[in-house]
């Protein structure tokens, strides 16, 4: 059979093939704009990843937390602007030596289970998270509640520190007072769970997890979905306004952004630097659109324990090789460099501070210290393996893996690179002497320093499963200080001590700051009552919907194809 | 192999020299990659500037198909795709054509001899390898493989297609022991390695390039998907399924970077095909 190429075909291939073909954003689906917010619909989202967990004591990581903030209430929580503020307790008081917290629980609070709320779940539910065989990420958060020590080492029954002195009243004693007490428990880890969750760890109760959050789990397929729906019996009167919240799990950003503009999600996140930069510049889509904050630091861990990381100029070598401008290039609107461990969102940059550098005449001279000279010149000497660096599939921690291996082979260090999911990603880089190096990110629990070293450099956070401090750091002096932190209340003096640590972090390289991070958010029009929160990401607890809006763009749903061939190409908006 | 029969229908046949054509233009670009490129394929230009609307460096005299998006040269990159892809492809065809021509022709000789039982064995291993969708199993090989080499794939691809190819060389073998030059060799005393190899090989080697025309664009196609489902050679590894993997993101602003290996894909597996196709048409008597 002859085959003859049409014309069209290869005019089409042609313009195809030119830079800056098509790639505007079709318009914005419409809204009618009414004045009230009303209840009903689902809404739809999507992320590239799957969750790892859904059980409030064990989840703790950024894609789980989405999710979590919905099933889950906490005692306290953040305002819309950040402030803390009562949740499920109506308030609290503090005794004068600062190591009593009795809180006052809200009457009537529905479980998802259709059981009041008392101060026994709220015990149980701490005690659970803290138990030992409870694989919880980050108990030394909570080592100041007294009976911390026996308890989570098998040796106590229960947590003394923890009194339910009534049915509605709780009171938590600490070993010392804890300035960071509180915002620790507005973590999902402290929500309490419904009776069912029993009081010991089960890995059954991911898949059923029950909580006082504003919309319960209807379904969870890993890998493909997570649908939540309103929980009726929410203490919050006219809360929630949304039937529904459905995530997409495993969706490429590139897709994504398609089945936004189909109208079959209706909030975006997860978009390529190019179409963000897109949108960004789209009058059509102005003010439907907002950068979130950056409570985040990403980077490159160092294990430790194993060679040829045990040896901190392998590690000072590492450090100085790694260009963060270089890194940051790639994606310009997202990415700023970053040399500190603490985002400048929570420690504002000061001339004078302690900071990571790019030099890699140093990065040479540490690597020959380590005893591997290495000649840039002939391209003899370094380190004679290749070193397994450890990043996620399809996620800019692998562009950043594929930049970083490029810069530390220029020093003689050969990474070979292991892409892999999320939650293999979290099993591996948890396990001690397992993983070498590879991509490090943390995002703020709370809005403060210590967030950004306890859990991930403390020797206190070292476990045999699911550390999170992946480096396996273990120094004494950055303990001290970050203890000696946790009890001042004097604001100078903190800050002195976080100096410290981040100066020790350069000395001991450990983990390497590269930049921070922060998403461009999307919305469609008939998404109402959406703002990024300056804390919490992706909290989509307040958004409403206009069911019959969305009724009609789902009759006519838009590709940018169909779009551009209608319309024509045109240059962004 | 080809007679000058068979030749000149080769040579009357337009789509084979297209084939041929597509083929050893590419053999050609595989092989001369490095003189090609003056950039290494897994090192990023940083000089090369984006626009502000996030379209990447497009092609210049620099960079004659532009960069991608960390930075690096698409020429150069898609000229060592084709080493290997083309590469992966032909050593894995090669290993899969006389792991599959050796099961064939043992299995077809002794078929209906007192030794049939090696025929059955190997015929039912052949049945159980043909009931698993080729490009599924070799998905869930490469992923169950975790850290994944050249050799890696070239042995995943290499022993899990066969399977067909054994069955065809069978059918053959089972005609050429029939033939009276064959029955006299054996009545003389030849041993069966000896028959097999001087005897029943050339008869079969037709076919048995036209299959591996035919299996070097499947191979293509299996390492570009396994490559795009990174399940394939690790990232910064320069394949044509990884480039068309990592190009879909800029689809909108740079289509460039997915198209230019989407068509050399198509035209690896077209060449081959055509010329598999052109092979079977030239060493059929019937098509004269």
């Amino acid at each position: 059979m002859r085959w003859i190429p049409g014309k069209t075909s290869w005019l089409v291939a042609l313009s195809c093939a030119l830079p800056g073909c098509g790639g505007a954003p079709a318009p914005p689906l419409p809204a009618a704009g009414s004045p009230t917010p009303r209840q009903g619909g689902t809404l739809h989202a999507a992320t590239f990843s799957d969750v790892r967990s859904l059980d409030a004591a064990t989840a703790f990581d950024t894609v789980s937390s989405v999710i979590e903030s919905l099933l889950y209430d906490t005692l306290v929580s953040y305002d819309a602007e950040g402030r803390l503020t009562p949740q499920l307790a109506e308030r609290w008081a503090l005794s004068d030596d600062g190591r009593r917290y009795t809180f006052s629980l809200r009457r009537g609070v529905l479980m998802h289970d259709g059981r009041e709320l008392t101060a026994d779940d709220v015990k149980r539910s701490m005690e659970r998270a803290l138990h030992p065989d409870t694989p919880c990420p980050v108990p030394s958060y909570y080592d100041k509640i007294e009976g911390y020590a026996a308890y989570h080492a098998g040796r106590a029954p229960t947590l003394s520190g923890v009194r339910v002195s009534g049915r509605y009243e709780l009171q938590i004693s600490l070993s010392s007072p804890d300035s960071t007490f509180l915002l620790l428990l507005a973590l999902p880890i402290m929500a309490p769970l419904c009776e069912s969750a029993g009081r010991t760890w089960r890995a059954s109760f991911n898949l059923e997890a029950c909580g006082a959050g504003p919309f319960k789990l209807e379904a969870y397929e890993a890998g493909l979905r997570v649908r939540v729906v309103r929980h009726h019996g929410y203490w919050k009167k006219g809360e929630p306004k949304l039937d529904a919240v459905e995530w997409q799990l495993g969706v490429q950003p590139f897709t994504q952004r398609f089945k936004f503009e189909r109208g079959e999600l209706d909030y975006l996140r997860e978009l390529t630097e190019a179409d963000s930069q897109q949108y960004r510049s789209s009058a059509a889509w102005a003010g439907q659109g907002a950068w979130e904050s950056s409570l985040v630091t990403l980077g490159v861990f160092m294990n430790t324990q194993l060679p040829p990381f045990d040896d901190v100029h392998f590690r000072r070598a590492v450090a100085f090789a790694i260009d963060r401008e270089q890194v940051s290039s790639v994606r310009p609107g997202n990415t700023t460099p970053r040399a500190r461990m603490v985002p400048a969102s929570i420690t504002p940059d000061r001339p004078g501070q302690a900071h990571h550098r790019y030099d890699p005449a140093r990065a040479l001279e540490e690597l020959a210290l380590a005893g591997y000279p290495y000649d840039p010149a002939t391209g003899r000497g370094g380190y004679p393996e290749a070193i397994e660096y450890l990043a996620i599939i399809d996620s800019f921690s692998q562009q950043s893996a594929e930049l970083i291996q490029q810069q530390l082979a220029r020093v003689g260090v050969r990474l070979r690179l292991s892409v892999v999911g999320f939650p293999t990603f979290l099993a591996k880089s948890g396990r001690p002497r397992t993983v070498k190096m590879g991509f490090a990110g943390w995002h703020a629990d709370y809005p403060d320093p210590s967030t950004f070293f306890e859990p991930i450099l403390s020797s206190r956070s070292i476990q045999e499963e699911d550390s999170q401090n992946a480096s396996f750091f273990a120094n004494a002096e950055l303990d001290a200080l970050l203890d000696e932190a946790r009890i001042s209340t004097d604001e100078a003096r903190r800050a002195q001590l976080f100096e410290r640590a981040e100066q020790l972090v350069v000395e001991q390289a450990p983990w390497v700051p590269v930049h921070d991070y922060r998403a461009f958010e999307l919305w469609q029009p008939y998404l109402r009552g959406y703002r990024p929160h300056p804390l919490l990401p992706q909290y989509v607890r307040g958004a409403w919907l206009d069911r019959a809006e969305r009724a009609a763009s789902r009759r006519a749903p838009r590709t940018t194809l169909a779009w551009a061939l209608g319309r024509g190409w045109s240059a962004p908006r | 192999m080809l007679d000058p029969r068979s030749l000149r229908r080769f040579r009357k046949n337009r789509g084979a020299l297209v084939g041929l054509g597509i083929v050893v233009a590419l053999g050609l670009y595989a092989l001369l990659a490095p003189a090609l490129s003056a950039f290494p394929p897994e090192l990023s230009d940083f000089t090369a500037p984006r626009t502000p609307s996030g379209t990447l460096s497009g092609p210049s005299a620099r960079h004659w198909l532009g960069v991608d998006h960390l930075y690096r040269d698409v020429w150069s990159r898609l000229a060592h795709g084709a080493r290997i892809s083309l590469g992966v492809a032909l050593l894995a065809t090669t290993l899969s054509s006389v792991v599959g021509a050796s099961v064939g022709m043992l299995a077809g000789w002794f078929e209906s001899t007192r030794a049939r039982l090696v025929d059955t064995l190997l015929m039912r291993l052949v049945d159980i390898g043909l009931s698993f969708p080729y490009l599924l199993l070799v998905m869930a090989i490469g992923a169950a493989l975790g850290d994944v080499t050249l050799s890696t794939i070239l042995l995943v691809l290499g022993l899990t297609s066969w399977f067909g190819t054994a069955r065809l060389i069978r059918s053959k073998t089972i005609q050429v022991r029939g033939l009276d030059y064959v029955l006299a060799s054996r009545a003389l005393g030849q041993s069966t390695f000896r028959l097999l190899l001087k005897h029943v090989l050339p008869n079969v080697a037709g076919p048995l390039i036209v299959v591996a025309s035919a299996s070097v664009a499947q191979m293509i196609i299996a390492e570009s998907v396994l490559s795009y489902l990174q399940v394939g050679l690790p990232p910064p590894t320069a394949t044509w399924g990884r480039m068309l993997q990592e190009g879909q993101s800029y689809l909108g602003v740079s289509p460039r970077l997915a198209v230019a290996p989407g068509v050399c894909i198509f035209l690896a597996v077209l060449g081959f095909n055509l010329l598999g196709e052109g092979l079977r048409d030239a060493l059929d008597p019937r098509e004269d």
